[in-house]
């Protein structure tokens, strides 16, 4: 019962443009009836295409072609002998009929046309603007992270190096004194380090973020991350498995360092000095189905031989600011960058950005593991080997 | 000024007792940390903290040394680097925040030296010195040059591991004297590939890896660890002897 006011008032407004077609063609009617007699019925006939110019102008198509037609009707009955019957005297008012009516619908076409096109164009120029929009606001937040980056930065990089010369700068500190400067050093670098992992996290969770993908084979992306973590890994022994021949990966090649790099880091903070850490590189290749034979990941695992994961927390993990657990041993050696909670969250922004995927377990035999899964593309062209 | 004053000044640098270092960085704490390591270490440190003032240390105080902040308030260090190169050969030390690793490879490609990244420790910054002034006073080497177990003779293009010989191939080899050539020094992608492949080829950045990936293999004792053949990950590579 709700349903039938409703449908009436939809049936009312739909109808109300025809009604105003029907009114503005009487109106012209009413108009042109005084100056018959006076004027030619040419030119009285004349007036009735812009009855309908106007009806497709303010109302759309379907009231102008209704005008027309109600414009050759009232012509013919009203104006055209004999008055008050469709028949007609002279034959070549059929004429007058058809050349009014084309002109009546193809100005109605042309009419509709215009306002089609009118909107599409409105409704791009809007798209338009919400795109420039975005990009704007995109633009804004690098730029406004670019600069909040350099001014929390270059303050923390003068204060480390500060504390770091002032043994430098006057006679030799007192061993109380020495020991003040470096904890400040030491802070200073960590705070550098939260500052950096914070808007790095910001910069990969917007909504564009730029890869600088290239084809790098996957020993030199392992090569250089223990080459940047050297030192500190000199606490533990190093185990590398890595499958010969590795295929190329396309990816960026500083954030995948970065990945394996906060992996290790991982690692160290939670294995005491003289435990074990294993990365190994395997090719896992997908069954042979169509076009997509070529195609497969690329495994990537750091395993360590620490304490392991909380059980139920292998997901949690990822999340920003929650560390491993309670027994987070101070790393071996490599003071100064760890414990932001933010590495984790990293590799996992990274490694989706690439469409690849991150996990963490516990290792039978204790320790925990993490393994990186990316995809593999088709291997680009090699020049000739000589 | 022409070049050949630009060697000029290195001759009269390495007859001076306290090299000359010009010192241009906007942030005052970085500056005066990067000063004092600097004079504790016995050089002579010189500074400026805007591009202009820095353009005036380096042509009144002829330095041996340019450390440059790559972002200065009054215009990009870029623009100074690459008027210096216009007349002189001075070691330019770039300092650049991590992470922005295009900026590194835009002024290696410049004519930078080498760059450091913030944050920085006072021991790493001296090394990066020492090792410029060393470049710069070398005088040229013989034809057999060593590193690890390997020797390699560049007049015979020959290389031999611990006394067996390694069979490189054209292209290996000419990877390998370039990196030799440099001196220690940074080479980017862009420049190796253009110096063994040819201007036509810079993109190619594969080829490059790959080569490096069969250098390594061939001359490094182990190839996931190398000590020698060093990458320098978004920038390029460099030969540590």
């Amino acid at each position: 019962m709700r349903g039938r006011p409703r449908a009436l008032s939809s049936i009312l407004t739909q109808a109300r443009p025809y009604g105003g077609a029907v009114l503005i063609v009487l109106g012209v009617a009413l108009l042109g009836a005084p100056l018959l007699g006076h004027l030619e019925l040419a030119n009285i006939a004349m007036l009735f295409p812009l009855a309908v110019l106007f009806a497709a102008l303010w109302l759309g198509r379907g009231p102008a072609v209704l005008a027309a037609l109600l414009s050759v009707a009232l012509l013919d009955f009203f104006f055209v002998k004999p008055h008050f019957t469709f028949a007609i005297e002279d034959l070549q008012y059929l004429l007058t009929f058809a050349v009014l009516l084309s002109v009546a619908l193809i100005a109605a076409e042309l009419v509709a046309r215009l306002r089609r096109e009118r909107d599409t164009a409105a409704a791009r120029a809007g798209e338009a603007a919400q795109a420039r929009l975005a990009v704007d606001s995109e633009r804004l937040r690098n730029t406004l992270l670019a600069s909040l980056s350099h001014d929390l930065r270059s303050p923390l990089t003068a204060l480390a190096g500060l504390a770091e010369s002032l043994p430098l700068a006057g006679p030799r500190l007192p061993p109380a004194q020495a020991a003040l400067a470096e904890a400040i050093r030491r802070e200073a670098l960590r705070t550098h380090a939260l500052a950096r992992d914070l808007l790095d996290l910001a910069r990969l969770q917007g909504e564009t973020v730029t890869l600088a993908r290239e084809w790098v084979p996957v020993d030199e992306l392992v090569a250089s991350a223990v080459q940047a973590r050297e030192h500190a890994l000199q606490a533990l022994q190093l185990r590398m498995a890595l499958e010969d021949d590795l295929p190329l990966l396309r990816v960026d090649a500083v954030l995948m360092e970065r990945v394996l790099c906060n992996l290790i880091d991982n690692a160290l903070a939670h294995t005491p000095a003289g435990g074990s850490l294993s990365l190994a590189a395997s090719v896992e290749r997908c069954a042979a189905v169509g076009a997509s034979a070529s195609a497969g990941w690329l495994q990537l695992s750091v395993c360590d031989s620490g304490c392991g994961l909380p059980a139920g927390r292998e997901q949690a993990i990822f999340e920003r600011f929650v560390r491993g657990g309670d027994s987070a041993l101070p790393g071996p050696g490599h003071a100064g960058d760890d414990g932001s909670g933010l590495g984790l969250a990293i590799v996992r922004s990274i490694v989706e950005a690439h469409g690849g995927t991150v996990e963490a377990s516990n290792r039978e035999q204790g320790g925990a593991c993490f393994t990186v899964r990316l995809p593999l593309e088709p291997q680009p062209l090699l020049p000739e080997l000589e | 000024m022409s070049a050949a004053s630009g060697s000029a000044l290195c001759a009269r640098a390495s007859s001076r007792s306290a090299p000359i270092i010009v010192l241009i960085e906007d942030e005052a704490g970085i500056r005066q940390f990067v000063r004092t390591a600097l004079a504790s270490a016995g050089y002579s440190v010189f500074e400026g903290e805007t591009l202009a003032r820095g353009r005036i240390a380096v042509s009144i105080r002829r330095p041996d040394v340019v450390v440059l902040d790559l972002g200065l308030p009054d215009g990009d260090g870029m623009t100074l680097l690459a008027e210096l190169r216009d007349w002189s050969h001075v070691p330019v030390l770039v300092l650049s925040a991590r992470g922005d690793e295009t900026d590194k490879v835009r002024a290696l490609n410049a004519g930078a030296d080498d760059y450091l990244s913030k944050p920085f420790g006072v021991a790493e910054l001296l090394a990066r010195v020492r090792a410029l002034l060393r470049r710069s006073q070398r005088v040229a080497e013989g034809a057999k040059v060593h590193f690890g177990d390997i020797e390699v003779d560049l007049e015979c293009r020959s290389v031999r591991r611990a006394g067996a010989d390694v069979h490189l191939t054209p292209t290996e080899f000419k990877l390998l004297g370039l990196l030799l050539q440099a001196g220690g020094k940074i080479l980017t992608q862009r420049q190796l590939l253009a110096g063994v492949w040819g201007p036509n080829h810079v993109e190619h950045v594969h080829y490059l890896r790959v080569y490096m990936a069969g250098l390594r293999r061939k001359l490094e004792v182990d190839p996931a660890r190398p000590c020698h053949i060093l990458t320098e990950s978004g920038v390029g590579y460099r030969l540590l002897r």
